[in-house]
């Protein structure tokens, strides 16, 4: 009996990249580059709720 | 008892045996992702402020009845609750979201209100702002994506999840929105040099 078999190699399973969405101009480098440009300034526009709110839910919770 | 040490899941079941400081740990570690995430969104401080307080009533009311499903992870579990809060809130508002073309065109389109003069230090100063006033024009799912994946710190699996839609568009989402603001940006500058 001869034994067949297939290999895995080199089927063209689809892949993470082959979905994603490609434009002309820019490049994933560049993409990333920019996001870690502007990181910092992103994380400065970062806010924390008013304590009064927090007070709020903490007393919330302790009058159940 | 030392909390700061505690994973969230640790934290969730300090609260539920009824330790108030299993709450107050997860608040305080978490209230920046999930308010800047909501202020971002709605652009109103007292609104969030609200939304805020909801969604952590609502957390709050399903650990307390035992609800709580503990496999999931706390912040992505939140922040579902929080933009169910504000999806629910555009509804009852009826705002319909900016309609795009695929890249968001449309957004680079609208920014005339940046046509001053100003000096180089001006563009400086005005970045923090002027950033804050860009994510604001951002197509509604892409300023979502962005401020999941940075403020809440969110893997592109648990934004998929949470917005319904497949990893490769979330991760799409992404890369649009900083396509985008990149593109805005560049603008502004023009616009400021010009």
């Amino acid at each position: 009996m001869t034994k067949t078999s297939t290999s895995k190699n080199n089927v063209n399973l689809p892949t993470a990249n082959m979905f994603q969405p490609r434009t002309d101009i820019e490049s994933d480098a560049e993409i990333d580059l920019f996001y870690d440009q502007i990181k910092g300034k992103l994380d400065r526009l970062a806010k924390d709720p008013q304590e009064e709110t927090i007070n709020k839910i903490l007393a919330y919770s302790r009058s159940l | 008892m030392n909390l700061q040490s505690y994973n969230d899941q640790d934290l969730v079941k300090v609260y539920i045996a009824g330790n108030e400081n299993g709450l107050q740990e997860l608040l305080k570690r978490h209230k920046s992702k999930i308010y800047t995430s909501i202020y971002l969104l709605v652009k109103d401080q007292y609104l969030a402020e609200d939304i805020f307080q909801d969604a952590f009533i609502k957390v709050i009311n399903t650990l307390r009845s035992g609800r709580y499903n503990e496999e999931g992870k706390f912040l992505p579990w939140v922040m579902r609750i929080a933009h169910n809060l504000v999806i629910d809130y555009f509804r009852r508002e009826k705002r319909t979201p900016i309609i795009t073309s695929a890249d968001g065109m449309d957004v680079f389109n609208m920014l005339h209100f940046y046509d001053e003069s100003a000096e180089d230090k001006m563009l400086r100063d005005q970045t923090h702002k002027d950033l804050k006033a860009l994510i604001h024009l951002l197509p509604d799912e892409q300023k979502e994506v962005l401020l999941m994946r940075h403020y809440a710190d969110l893997s592109f699996k648990e934004i998929a999840d949470l917005t319904d839609v497949s990893i490769n568009t979330a991760l799409g989402r992404m890369r649009y929105a900083l396509s985008n603001l990149r593109k805005m940006l560049k603008t502004k500058e023009m616009t400021y040099k010009g």
